[in-house]
């Protein structure tokens, strides 16, 4: 009996033993086999990964006036999966947000494809509509919270890139495009500063979807991006557009540039391209108006160029400035081939090569410094390699090494043909001259401020010292005179200030080789006040419509430069240039 | 039984039902406790979850008006108030600008000079 009951016990307890661990296995299988499953399907409910959107940085020019800035915009987001009532969520929506309702309700009745389940289940993210104003967003939030629609329903923030001055330095800001990719300018060349880093954060949400702050997981906080302050000084900016634009009225070119630069660091001061764009305008604008045509485009320089071959010979000691170089009376055979000047004359001096411009002295100037040297200055002056300004898109010019160079390269080169730059390069060559001799790099940005209030500076960069400073003022003399009644740009002349420059006049080079008759580029390039030059700027037309005869860069650009000149002066504040008495006057002050 | 046993029998245990209730009584209230802290908890996150709403509220809006100053006072919008007479710019005339001239020698008294008069025409 006692046996009997004794296996019964037994029995009963190995049932109990054996249910017991059972159930035990199933609890070890579900918390640690199958752990990691429920816990990404538990996730999957609950926990969702909310990026933290950080602001991409501000541009703004020298005097911190905003160029490129924020605007906050919602994105309206929807879970299906949470949505119990689609047709009145969809109503609320389309109402506040200037959809069809059968619009919105199609959106959140999409589905996806559920691997698990084998099936389709309502889409956990569909977008409604992008760029939702704030208010109108906020609007709509507080409509769906009264009405208890909100579950299901969220704004994202988002913000797009606004530029208040619209088509004002467009070419250097470059602009973001509707994905926000940068595509030119600043924006590109700093993309990796401006757009800082997004941060991320783990949430945990209550069945009504209401976070759990206290089930926060891990936070990476997001860093804004950098801002950027430019050199650009948007007053003088405005200057050039403005002149630009009458201009381009005027002349009705194929395109025209103009650059100012400080020559003493490099600092681009005003930069303008036409055609150019709205930078808000994201869509139809053609690739040809968002070329920024003072680093993307390459021009034959004309005369301009000829402040290489005077600056070499005078650095090279091969002639002095009062040296008479015999100009051939107009017309010079060199390799088979004539080089003419537009005004015949017998004897030159060196200085007076520039001021009258002479095709054939420059030409002389050249051949006796001699293939490699010549090649060599032209490349110190910073011809044939990208300036290395902080724009994408640079490109280096064509300047042909000697070995390449034809018979009559030498007397072609030295007065600008055969040779192609950008309106950059020319003006920063022109600021070697302005500057006391010194190569600078172009410079766009002066600092850039990180999220930590870290200030990165960019200081003026020397890259080579090209000719020295005796020489670089003698040439300035020489470009003095240029801008006077002798020289051919006498319309490039300011009141009350000393301004030196040079004029060119080219022939458009044609696409498919040789040149377009009867189309020229007029360009002028120059600085001021020439003895302590506050700014050095190039004004380049391309194919100007004038009258006949009244292409050239002296009749042209010169005026443009003397009114942008003038202006900048006036903005700039600079001191008029003391013009010495005429000598009766001393005499009669000696008298007193 | 006698009389003295069975009362001793009877004897309520007074200490240890007193500490059982105080133990009884330190769970319930480590239990309310607890209980609170996670209610506080979840009150603090809610609180700190609006706060949060608050602030990103205001920093939205403050980025809103901020853009609107820019975009009202760019050079652009100004231009353009300016051609259709919105606002008007008046000249500073000639004999109101004072003039410092870099260039003068310094007097002995290290004032610098300034004149009205443009050095040249």
């Amino acid at each position: 009996m006692i046996r009997q009951a004794q296996t019964r016990a037994l029995i009963a307890c190995s049932l109990l033993a054996l249910c017991f661990t059972i159930f035990s296995a199933r609890l070890v299988h579900l918390q640690v086999t199958m752990a990691q499953q429920y816990r990404t399907k538990a996730a999957e409910k609950h926990v969702t990964k909310e990026i933290i959107h950080t602001q991409r940085g501000i541009i703004q020019d020298v005097n911190g006036e905003i160029l490129a800035q924020n605007e906050p915009i919602k994105t309206v987001v929807a879970d299906a999966s949470l949505i119990k009532n689609p047709k009145a969520v969809a109503e609320v929506l389309a109402a506040r947000l200037e959809m069809k309702s059968a619009d919105v309700l199609q959106k959140l009745g999409m589905t996806r494809f559920s691997g698990e389940d084998n099936k389709a289940v309502p889409a956990r993210y569909i977008i409604i509509k992008k760029k939702v104003p704030e208010d109108v967003a906020r609007e709509l939030l507080a409509e769906l919270e009264g009405k208890k629609l909100l579950r299901g329903i969220r704004c994202e923030q988002d913000s797009e890139r606004v530029y208040p001055n619209g088509n004002l330095l467009c070419h250097v800001i470059g602009a973001l495009n509707n994905e926000n990719v940068p595509q030119e300018g600043i924006e590109r060349s700093f993309d990796e500063q401006l757009r800082g880093e997004d941060g991320y954060r783990y949430l945990e949400k209550d069945r009504l979807g209401r976070e759990m702050v206290a089930f926060r997981g891990i936070d990476r906080p997001g860093h804004d991006g950098a801002n950027v302050r430019l050199t650009v000084d948007l007053g003088l900016q405005a200057i050039v557009e403005e002149e630009l634009d009458a201009a381009m009225k005027q002349y009705r070119p194929h395109m025209a540039t103009v650059v100012l630069m400080r020559p003493a660091t490099g600092e681009i001061l005003a930069m303008a391209n036409r055609p150019h764009f709205n930078l808000n305008q994201k869509k139809g604008v053609p690739l040809e108006h968002r070329k920024n045509r003072a680093i993307v485009d390459q021009v034959e320089p004309g005369s301009t160029f000829k402040i290489v071959p005077v600056g070499a010979a005078l650095a090279q000691k091969v002639v002095r400035p009062d040296t008479m170089i015999f100009c051939e009376n107009g017309s010079y055979r060199y390799g088979g081939r004539s080089l003419r000047d537009a005004h015949p004359i017998a004897d030159l001096s060196v200085s007076d090569i520039l001021v009258k411009s002479s095709n054939i002295g420059s030409a002389k100037l050249a051949i006796q410094l001699g293939d490699q040297k010549f090649y060599e200055y032209v490349r110190r002056f910073g011809f044939g390699e990208r300036t290395g300004v902080n724009l994408p898109g640079e490109i280096s010019g064509l300047v042909r090494p000697p070995h390449t160079w034809s018979k009559i390269s030498i007397t072609r080169i030295p007065m600008g043909h055969e040779v192609c730059v950008t309106p950059l390069q020319l003006v920063t060559a022109m600021s070697v001259i302005a500057n006391g001799g010194a190569l600078m790099t172009p410079q766009i940005v002066r600092e850039m401020v990180d999220h930590n209030g870290r200030v990165t500076s960019y200081p003026p960069v020397e890259v080579r010292r090209v000719i020295p400073e005796s020489v670089a003022a003698a040439v300035r003399d020489a470009m003095v005179d240029v801008v006077s009644k002798r020289g051919t740009a006498a319309l490039a002349h300011v009141p009350g200030y000393k301004v030196a420059g040079k004029t060119g006049t080219a022939q458009r080079v044609a696409l498919k080789g040789g040149y377009e008759p009867g189309k020229y580029v007029a360009s002028f390039a120059g600085f001021m006040p020439a003895d302590q030059p506050e700014f050095a700027a190039v004004v380049l037309l391309d194919d100007p419509k004038t009258k006949p005869n009244a292409y050239y860069g002296g009749l042209v650009a010169a005026p443009i430069f003397a009114r942008i000149a003038e202006r900048a002066a006036r903005y700039l504040n600079l001191v008029p240039t003391p013009e010495p008495p005429a000598e009766g006057a001393v005499a009669a002050i000696k008298s007193e | 039984m006698p009389s003295n046993r069975r009362r001793h029998a009877n004897v309520v245990p007074l200490a240890s039902i007193a500490s059982w209730v105080l133990v009884a009584a330190f769970a319930c209230c480590a239990g309310m406790y607890y209980v609170y802290c996670k209610n506080q908890l979840h009150a603090s996150g809610q609180k700190i979850k609006k706060l949060e709403r608050e602030l990103s509220v205001l920093i939205t809006q403050n980025t809103v008006v901020r853009s609107k100053i820019a975009r009202l006072s760019s050079r652009t919008e100004l231009q353009a108030r300016l051609n259709d007479g919105t606002i008007k710019l008046i000249p500073i005339p000639e004999l109101s600008i004072v003039r410092i001239e870099n260039n003068a020698p310094r007097t002995g008294s290290d004032l610098r000079p300034v004149s009205n008069e443009r050095t040249s025409p």
